[in-house]
């Protein structure tokens, strides 16, 4: 029996670590290879690089909310000074939900800000977070404007 | 979720799992919490101890006296909660006091959101919390090293002083906005 149910364990677990499943937050807003947004920020430079970053890669179609779609995500904008939060990603009932702090964007460079906005579209996409050298999904306030080999990796793995 | 990848392979495991346990006379647990888990990007690491007390405005080692409200601020499940307080670093409380404890993360409508990597505070513990004092007077937990379950209700506990003696040979709190930039 232990051997049954180590089996049905590894058939979930699939992969061996160290590919894209040691990061996979078992979540995304990716709807039927797509995912489509809605602008309720005022970083829209920032938003727009990120969106343009992933859908370059040519798996998961990123597109503006139209009406005859059903929003999958939303960007927002909002200020607290009370918490080291640079800005965060919700899965939520309805559209997810990305939200960058303004009071930190405020402090940071053009490309720190792209660096923060592309890694939140990169928990939309189901990654996490991960210590890996070059990787947008570092946290921390990073001055970065384009995927890392991991990154793109790992959204071939997961997405093509 | 709005994907449906892997579920091939869920299903299959879950089957196999469930005809296992059935076997075995074993009740599967269908009872499961619905959590979320909110994805942070941190403006400093939450463990770097150093950053996070620049950033504070108070240590503070407080016990929690209820089991907290939560509510949605700028669109993000906080919960706010009564708490005692037994000594801080900065004197922003007085002793004894009773102040309001803000934490990311939180119940609503059922549902639970957790900060990823977080634990909501628990009634009757004692903590030692960093925080940022909010326009309201309540102080704001720092993640990660800012919140220290010391696994007791003893506000005066041997425990409780070291931990914020500990504080203490770092610094003072607000020595800076000491931003962590990793690379440069």
């Amino acid at each position: 029996m232990l051997v049954a149910v180590i089996s049905a364990l590894m058939l979930l677990v699939g992969p061996a670590a160290g590919d894209v499943s040691a990061h996979d937050l078992g979540n995304d807003s990716v709807d039927g290879s797509e995912i489509r947004y809605e602008d309720h920020t005022s970083w829209d430079t920032e938003m727009n690089h990120a969106i343009s970053v992933w859908d370059a890669q040519g798996c998961v179609n990123i597109a503006h909310d139209a009406w005859n779609t059903v929003t999958d995500l939303e960007f927002d904008d909002y200020t607290n000074s009370s918490t080291s939060t640079l800005a965060y990603w919700s899965a939520r009932t309805g559209a997810d939900l990305i939200n960058f702090n303004n009071h930190w964007f405020n402090q940071m460079s053009a490309d720190e800000r792209k660096k923060t906005a592309i890694h939140e579209l990169g928990h939309a996409l189901r990654f996490g977070h991960t210590t890996i050298a070059n990787s947008v999904m570092r946290q921390g306030i990073i001055a970065q404007t384009s995927l890392g080999a991991h990154d793109i990796s790992d959204y071939d793995s997961q997405w093509c | 979720m709005k994907t449906r990848t892997n579920t091939s392979k869920l299903l299959a495991a879950a089957l196999s799992a469930t005809l296992i346990l059935g076997a075995c006379g074993s009740e599967a647990d269908t009872a499961s919490p619905n959590i979320t888990t909110i994805e942070v990007d941190y403006a400093f690491s939450p463990d770097n101890a150093e950053a996070t007390l620049a950033f504070a405005d108070e240590i503070a080692v407080v016990r929690i006296v209820n089991a907290g409200i939560s509510s949605e601020q700028d669109r993000l499940p906080v919960t706010d909660y009564e708490a005692v307080v037994g000594s801080t670093l900065s004197d922003n409380f007085d002793p004894g006091a009773t102040i309001m404890i803000r934490q990311e993360g939180g119940i609503i409508d059922g549902e639970t959101f957790l900060i990823e990597g977080q634990q909501l505070l628990q009634q009757g513990q004692v903590y030692v919390l960093a925080g940022r004092i909010a326009d309201d007077g309540a102080l704001y937990t720092l993640p990660g090293v800012g919140i220290d379950n010391l696994g007791t209700n003893d506000l005066a506990s041997p425990a409780a002083l070291a931990a914020l003696a500990d504080w203490a040979i770092l610094g003072t709190p607000g020595n800076g906005t000491l931003l962590d930039r990793p690379g440069s």
